[in-house]
């Protein structure tokens, strides 16, 4: 029996593929019209600490005036290390939002990302401070781009999930791609847990006895309120840090020269920079105090972030640094500082901050900051 | 139902839509076979589907061998075969729920480790996906239907064709239970050309039944219990909220199952008729289930009312008898359907009990009511009757309800 028929009666597969391309066009259209709705009142009530969330309802506040705004990028360094009401109450006319988050093995990608979704809201801030270090120069993991689990994606502009660092990532791929086809798919960690959250206080408001919470939350701090601050009260384990860091150093290679010598986190940084420039007179480039266990990586990786430095002419560049006398007093672990350190950072570089504002030049130095 | 929260289902379904009108010069149902162990592979993994085409292969040759008798006219073999066939459904049906259920006891001492290809790990688990199922209960039912179809003198599927109608993978989860008549008769007519219109009533189908599934139950199951604890059994309030939520959960689950089979052009049967408007205890399990309601109709009762007014040979006017034949003729399919739920003796009591309310009730209706005109407006009597009728359900179900929310 023969299997081949004439080109015509092929006519009901392309019908059907036309019809079914139309309908992904059509769910696409509708999932991207549905996530160009402000979604604000989601975030604000912003359960646990996602970083994707925490941007979001972070950008929320800032948004209402941004003009006043001074907006803080990063990861954990910069989350830890300056305390917004602090600086808010430092410099007189400014407020301060802290977006940072967390940096992963790829915190270079993570300042990329935040810069991206910080354009994508439209707003142009009064200023914008950077924190980094040198080593977030070292070469691309591909293990970066955790989108979906830190629900970055979310707040991510479709076009910009078109850059090709995105695709190196393994499953996240698929569920990048199943998420935008979905209406509400960006949102739907968020909406979710908001509507877990609707139903438990509904049922709290219907119930005679009280009802747990817990039975309603996928892990035990779920619906406790994000807050920013992750190691407050906390005593410090600078000195039992010290070994790990060596071991994560030895397994990033971070204080191996070869490891800054990949040009394209250089190149990011400089678009990063590019992009917030254009939301902004004033980029501010925060170098992050680290302890002394960092100090062959931030030799060995202060030539690339010089090289990065000389090709940006938008951005002003901030040196912070804590001495070694100083480390145990003002250091939570080998990065981060405790709420002492936070105090003095967020001072030293609201004078900063200050003599940038009114173009007084030279912008200066204060405690442990200075400009480079 | 994991299966239809995984974007795989949706692709599988997409890519199945186009290729489904692939004209070749095979039967449709050869065709939408094949197409349908690749979504087994794809969504089960080839040793589970590896495991339901062997299945149905075997089946494909004892249903030949049966068809066989019947085209030679040999009725004693064709029913003694067909009694086999029967039996060895019975066991494996036994086998799935009594032994699964205690799988790690049972794979203790058979060689399932030949078949998992993981060595270390559970035997059963990648190897026996399919029996793990709750829809093999389905896959069992199906196969009953098809022995009785094929004893009647349906034509047997080819393998493919027959395990596309054993195992559907859009029904895997919870069925519904498609009748084997219609899926042979599918090879009888061409297939529709695609329409925009007819796609779009499909996917409708499918949206509201996963808005139903996933977001209307779900949403209901987290306000009564939490994530994952147990339901409330105590009280006959507890058993009418869990039986909301087994309506709106199973309504969508089957609008999903519906859909995906009129897109494919799959004869899929609908499972609910509304329940909540029935007219009637009786009518309630005409609306509840209907592709289940039906098995039952045309391989139990049917059959055994027959059976029963051959050998009884009821006259005319005699009541009690009419009333006693149809009452045992009803508590047997509702014992089966007890059993079939749940292998345990509190779903065995559910379905007698649901058997003795609709034999009553039906006794009644013909002795007392049947012919009055009712004193009240139908707008009163009708939402009276549809809460009596939710209610009995939640009554009975009562019964079982503490072994089923288990």
């Amino acid at each position: 029996m023969s299997t081949v028929v004439s080109r015509s009666a092929f006519s009901g597969v392309f019908k059907a593929a036309v019809i079914l391309a139309w309908a992904i066009f059509i769910c696409f259209g509708f999932a991207r019209a549905l996530d160009a709705i402000s979604w604000s009142g989601l975030y604000q009530s912003n359960f646990s600490f996602v970083p994707g969330h925490w941007v979001r309802s972070q950008l929320t506040r800032a948004s209402s005036s941004p003009g006043d705004t001074c907006v803080l990028i990063g990861a954990s360094v910069v989350r830890e290390g300056f305390d917004s009401s602090q600086l808010s109450q430092s410099v007189p006319g400014v407020r301060f939002v802290n977006l940072a988050t967390t940096g992963g093995f790829s915190p270079m990608d993570v300042l990329d990302v935040q810069s991206r979704i910080l354009a994508q809201a439209g707003d142009r801030y009064r200023c914008i401070i950077v924190g980094m270090n040198n080593f977030y120069l070292r070469h691309f993991d591909r293990q970066s781009y955790e989108l979906v689990t830190t629900d970055y994606l979310s707040q991510m502009p479709a076009a910009a999930l078109a850059i090709p660092e995105i695709w190196s990532g393994g499953s996240d791929k698929r569920s990048l791609i199943n998420r935008m086809m979905v209406p509400f798919g960006k949102n739907s960690v968020i909406a979710q847990r908001w509507w877990r959250y609707s139903l438990y206080e509904l049922r709290s408001i219907l119930s005679r006895d009280p009802v747990d919470i817990a039975r309603y939350e996928t892990d035990p701090t779920e619906f406790k309120p994000a807050f920013q601050f992750q190691y407050i009260d906390k005593p410090s384990i600078l000195e039992q840090n010290i070994p790990r860091a060596r071991e994560e150093f030895a397994q990033h290679d971070l204080e191996a020269a070869d490891s800054y010598k990949d040009s394209g986190t250089k190149l990011v940084m400089k678009r990063t920079i590019e992009r917030l420039a254009k939301l902004t007179d004033h980029v501010i480039v925060v170098t992050m105090p680290l302890s002394s266990v960092y100090r062959t990586v931030e030799d060995v990786s202060k030539p690339a972030f010089e090289q990065a430095r000389a090709s940006i002419d938008d951005a002003i560049f901030v040196k912070c640094k804590i001495a070694d006398a100083e480390e145990g007093a003002l250091f939570y672990d080998t990065s981060h500082v405790n709420e002492n350190g936070r105090e003095k950072l967020s001072k030293s570089l609201a004078v900063i901050v200050s003599n940038a504002m009114v173009g007084r030049a030279p912008i200066g130095q204060s405690d442990l900051c200075a400009t480079e | 139902m994991a299966i239809f929260a995984t974007t795989a289902f949706v692709w599988v379904v997409a890519a199945m839509y186009i290729l489904i009108h692939v004209p070749l010069k095979i039967p449709r149902s050869v065709w939408y076979g094949v197409l349908n162990l690749g979504a087994l592979v794809i969504l089960l993994g080839w040793r589970a589907a590896a495991l339901a085409l062997a299945f149905a292969v075997f089946y494909w040759v004892a249903l030949g061998v049966l068809q066989r008798f019947v085209s030679q006219d040999r009725e004693v073999l064709t029913q003694r075969l067909a009694i086999a066939l029967y039996a060895s459904v019975a066991v494996i049906f036994i086998c799935h729920k009594l032994v699964l259920e205690r799988a790690n006891d049972f794979v203790a001492w058979l060689p399932f480790h030949l078949l998992s290809g993981v060595s270390n790990s559970p035997p059963f688990l990648s190897g026996f996906k399919i029996l793990q199922l709750v829809a093999f209960s389905y896959v069992c039912l199906r196969l009953v239907d098809a022995v009785r179809a094929v004893s009647a003198g349906a034509r047997v599927l080819s393998p493919i064709g027959l395990l596309g109608y054993l195992v559907p993978f859009f029904m895997t989860p919870s069925g519904p239970v498609n009748e084997y008549d219609e899926h042979v008769a599918m090879d009888k007519s061409p297939l529709p050309a695609p329409t925009a219109s007819h796609f779009v009533d499909s996917v409708f189908l499918i949206v509201t039944g996963y808005f139903l599934k996933f977001a209307c139950a779900q949403s209901y199951g987290i306000f009564v219990r939490g994530l994952d604890g147990p339901w409330p059994v105590a009280t006959l309030w507890d058993s009418t909220v869990f039986l909301i939520y087994v309506l709106i959960e199973f309504t969508g689950y089957s609008m999903i199952a519906l859909g995906v089979g009129r897109l494919l052009h799959v004869p899929t049967p609908v499972n609910f008729n509304h329940p909540y408007m029935a007219t009637s205890f009786a009518d309630f399990w005409t609306r509840w289930h209907m592709s289940l309601g039906s098995f039952v109709r045309r391989t139990m009762y049917f059959p055994i009312r027959m059976s029963l007014s051959r050998a009884v040979k009821p006259k005319r006017g005699d009541k009690l008898k009419i009333h006693a034949i149809n009452t045992v003729a009803l508590l047997v399919p509702f014992a089966f359907v007890g059993v079939w739920h749940r292998f345990t003796w509190p779903f065995v009591l559910w379905g007698l009990a649901v058997g003795v309310v609709v034999a009553i009730e039906t006794i009644l209706r013909d002795e007392f009511f049947g012919k009055r005109k009712s004193p009240l407006p139908a707008w009163v009597i009708r939402p009276l009757v549809s809460l009596y009728s939710v209610f009995l359900v939640a009554f009975t179900l009562q019964v079982a309800l503490a072994d089923f929310a288990k």
